[in-house]
């Protein structure tokens, strides 16, 4: 092996497991004694980490490639992650504890309450709702979008044009987003208790439904979107910090869905659990071009309506094992 | 054979296991990647991803929650790769030497780190449209290159190709962004 070598292209080679051994222990003698090559590995690797990543924003510039679900059907989402989490502690319980046999007793019984976000219905706004992240509970805040009557007198929201919403210079637009904080202090103090007993998952929904529009044709790859971030601490951080503040988040629940011009209104909805820590959530409806790129792009006749979060409580399955 | 009834979780446990699992949780994506500077191919880190959450549930009574779980944690994330890699020591795979070499490299690349969060959208819409649909097939649904090849018509050979190039790509626009920033 010689300097005549490809490193990065050995180095890809490496992270798809397609290196002989006599490679990889050049790679390695490489990494050991070369600054730049190493350098190159760490960032590759790095890379290739982060784009398995589902707690990271890529879904917003990758286009679909498979069927979308039918229209006018329900949808949840739970990220890899936390089933990821979820699988290895089972596994744990199950493992540490030399357990034969687990099972839960009955059907648990769950309750729904729904959670006060400020307009959810937007019956009670008109005109342009305010540009840039929100910084504060209780307000539709983003990248532009408008407030629009339908002939009964509907409102809805209508999602005008794609930007980035921390106006950064440079930065992505790929999407129409619209924020609210929602503050969840009174929903965790009117919950106490029931935590120890409980399991409480916060669901987000919203209808969204499309218009035939001119530029339709420019727009193929167009999609929705409803996201929660839970948090602890202040909104402030996250309103400074947005959008690397939303790995810090203590659960993430998001959901993708593509409509066709003139299908029919379509609720889409997502869920995560919540921690008796968390003291509010951001909740997040957009429209996707899913183009990339850095330049706003204008949407076509994309509207969402009815944005509800409701706290689901659910009591935590009590389970008998035998040794 | 005897056969007990316990109620599970009880108060205790349950604070215990809650605790534990919101600080694995949040641990988990920084490991997870840290695992796959050493052994890269997904399914394998993931499985030490798990024997490493094993052990640190056994030695979760040990922890002081005066230092950093992750910190903690990483230094058990390290042992079962290196237990990992010995199990399999006849892959390809890189030296021990190497991966030292890397891990005390690690501490400095937070800047890189910190870019690749920040630009990786904005990089991934920059890729062609074929580009883009692999690299969403390969690492967000999931699939095999195997399976892409047949979804796409294309060899195995191919497909691995383009997904490398895609890297390649992402990483140098990655860096223009962060050349960008400073200037």
């Amino acid at each position: 092996m010689t300097d005549a070598i490809d490193w990065q292209a050995l180095i890809q080679k490496h992270l798809d497991g397609q290196t002989s051994g006599e490679e990889a222990d050049a790679l390695s003698e490489q990494i050991v004694n070369n600054d730049a090559v190493r350098s190159d590995y760490l960032k590759a690797a790095r890379l290739h980490g982060a784009l398995g990543d589902e707690t990271l924003e890529l879904e917003e510039t990758i286009p679909f490639t498979q069927a979308e679900p039918k229209k006018d059907r329900r949808l949840q989402s739970v990220t890899w992650p936390r089933q990821l989490a979820a699988a290895i502690f089972t596994g744990l319980f199950v493992g540490l504890t030399g357990i034969g046999l687990v099972w839960a007793m009955n059907s648990p019984r769950s309750d729904a309450s729904f959670v006060p976000i400020a307009n959810g219905d937007f019956q009670s706004l008109s005109g342009p709702v305010e540009s840039g992240f929100p910084n504060r509970f209780g307000y539709w805040s983003g990248n532009p979008a408008e407030i629009v009557e339908e002939s009964d007198g509907n409102q809805s929201l209508r999602f005008m044009k794609t930007g980035n919403v921390m106006g950064t210079p440079g930065g992505g637009a790929a999407n129409c987003s619209v924020f609210q904080l929602v503050d969840l202090t009174s929903l965790q103090q009117q919950l106490g208790a029931a935590h120890s007993e409980s399991q409480i998952t916060l669901d987000l929904s919203a209808q969204f439904y499309r218009e035939a529009a001119p530029s339709d044709a420019d727009l193929p790859n167009l999609d929705v979107a409803v996201r929660i971030y839970l948090f602890q601490g202040e909104p402030e951080f996250v309103s400074n910090k947005w959008p690397d503040a939303g790995r810090e988040a203590d659960a993430v629940g998001k959901k993708h869905f593509r409509l066709a011009p003139g299908d029919d209104a379509s609720i889409i909805s997502t869920s995560c659990l919540m921690n008796p820590d968390v003291t509010f959530a951001l909740i997040a409806v957009s429209a996707n071009s899913r183009a990339g790129g850095t330049t706003p792009i204008p949407l076509g006749g994309y509207f969402v309506d009815d944005v509800q979060l409701t706290a689901i409580k659910q009591p935590i399955l009590p389970v008998r094992f035998v040794k | 054979m005897e056969v007990t009834f316990s109620s599970m979780p009880t108060t205790d446990n349950n604070d215990g296991h809650e605790r534990f699992t919101r600080l694995l949780l949040e641990s988990e994506p920084v490991m997870l990647r840290s695992i796959l500077v050493s052994v890269p191919h997904r399914t394998d880190a993931r499985e030490i991803l798990q024997e490493t959450a094993v052990a640190l549930w056994r030695q979760f009574e040990n922890y002081d929650p005066a230092r950093p779980f992750l910190n903690w944690a990483m230094g058990f994330a390290r042992i079962e790769t290196r237990r990992f890699l010995s199990r399999e020591s006849q892959r390809a795979q890189l030296s021990e030497k190497a991966m030292e070499a890397l891990e005390q490299e690690m501490q400095g690349t937070s800047e890189f780190d910190s870019a690749l969060e920040r630009h990786l959208a904005t990089c991934l819409g920059k890729l062609s449209e074929k580009a883009q649909r692999q690299v969403r097939g390969y690492y967000l649904e999931g699939h095999t290159p195997e399976t892409l090849s047949q979804r796409e018509g294309r060899t195995v050979e191919a497909i691995y190709k383009t997904i490398q190039r895609a890297r390649r790509e992402l990483q140098a626009c990655i860096e223009r962004q962060m050349k960008s920033e400073l200037a």
